[in-house]
């Protein structure tokens, strides 16, 4: 990763060191959700969350189709 | 020590362990690509029992009954419905089915009391991820959607330096990212499993990972585009050209609650590469590559 950022007047970067690990991203994801069943939630990736995700898809393929820019609405739940 | 003492230790370990829970009860619904992965974790795991399996193609849940060494007294259904109609002792089922196939299993495990761990993307339209929602609501189960990148370390940190405030106020963020060629086959590429192609596919990944760091501001308008050249060209495509009906690229132009702007492109097949992930602000910006194959790559981001 990359900061971009200016000193003293110039554009300069800045790298920030990634992190070496092993790839346990998939262990989390399963053992955060059977956490959660135990504890009751909430859920470790919610859907309060991913609802505007999805609103941002549903928006793409609904303004691709009419051709133009479209207002989201995300309803009450 | 006598036997009467001994025994009074071992019976407050054994409440201890009672306390720690019983094995959690487990069922599979999907049992097709990506389900090995869940598979694999859950039978590491020993607080945990798969108990049931379901998918429209039984043989498919067989194999992975055989391939993981499961008991053979693991139910075979061959639906959600069937699983549901009969299986009334699940704590959780993963959910690991096509995408027009995320939102009725999941409102069906929810209404049968079951939590849920949904494969992304969340749903194919908004209107189903509302309907899956009120069906948490009103049962008072979860769903949790299967973005592993989420617990990736560096994804972490992007987030990190976002809250830090080392970045100062967003105002404009690109992310996506292209693969030049990776159109994928299966169930992804029709419009009648999966609904959506590139934009839902590995789109949603990228989505999440800027949205997360933001703190998932809501969009306020949206210009879309969609296309499907190389899908449906067989010089690109092969012989699945010819069922091709998903997309293959998407960009849009999204605006944000907070004045932040999104510039989002995402891509299956094009000719050049798509630019990385950048964050701006008026004082700094972060720049973040996200791996175009990452779903199940040791680290999405470089
Ligand atoms: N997290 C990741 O890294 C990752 C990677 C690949 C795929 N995925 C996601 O996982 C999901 C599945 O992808 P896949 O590659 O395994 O697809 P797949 O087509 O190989 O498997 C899907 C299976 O679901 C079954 N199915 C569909 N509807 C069903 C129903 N109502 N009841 C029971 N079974 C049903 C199908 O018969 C099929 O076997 C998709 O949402 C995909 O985007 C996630």
């Amino acid at each position: 990763m990359t900061l971009y950022h200016d000193i003293c007047g110039k554009c300069a970067e800045t790298i920030v060191p990634l992190v070496e690990e092993e790839d346990t991203n998939f262990y989390k994801k399963v053992r955060s959700f059977l956490d959660a069943i135990r504890t009751g939630g909430p859920a470790p990736v919610p859907t309060s969350q991913i609802v505007i995700n999805q609103a941002i898809i549903d928006g793409i393929v609904r303004s691709a189709k009419l051709g133009r820019e479209i207002e989201i609405n995300i309803p009450e739940i | 020590m006598s036997d009467a003492v001994l025994s009074q230790f071992k019976q407050k370990e054994e409440k201890k362990e009672e306390k720690a829970g019983r094995k959690l009860r487990i069922g599979i619904i999907g049992t097709g690509g990506i389900s090995w992965v869940h598979f694999y974790q859950y039978a590491k795991m020993n607080d945990v029992e798969i108990v049931a399996l379901a998918d429209l193609e039984p043989w498919k849940a067989y194999e992975r009954i055989e391939q993981f060494n499961l008991s053979p007294d693991v139910r075979v259904y061959s639906s959600d419905k069937e699983l549901f109609d009969n299986e009334k002792d699940l704590d959780g089922v993963s959910i690991c089915t096509y995408h027009r196939q995320h939102a009725g299993p999941t409102i069906n495990a929810l209404e049968h009391g079951v939590n849920v761990l949904l494969e992304k993307p969340f749903t194919v339209t908004l209107d189903e991820a509302v309907e899956v929602m009120r069906a948490e609501k009103r049962t008072g189960k979860f769903v949790s959607v299967g973005f592993q990148p989420r617990f990736d370390a560096n994804m972490k940190m992007i987030k990190k330096i976002v809250e830090s405030g080392a970045l100062g106020e967003i105002y404009y963020i690109q992310t996506g990212g292209g693969r030049r060629r990776g159109i994928p086959g299966g169930t992804f590429i029709e419009d009648s499993t999966a609904g959506i192609g590139a934009v839902g596919d590995i789109g949603s990944y990228s989505l999440d990972m800027v949205l997360n760091a933001v703190g998932y501001p809501k969009p306020l308008t949206i210009t879309g585009y969609t296309s499907d050249f190389f899908g449906k060209d067989p010089k690109y495509n092969g012989e699945d050209a010819k069922r091709f009906s998903v997309d293959d690229f998407a960009a849009a132009f999204v605006r944000l609650e907070g004045g932040i702007i999104l510039d989002f492109r995402i891509s299956w097949a094009m000719h050049p590469t798509l630019p990385a992930t950048r964050l701006s602000s008026a004082r700094r910006a972060l720049s973040a590559f996200r791996r175009p194959t990452a779903g199940t790559a040791p680290s999405a981001v470089r």
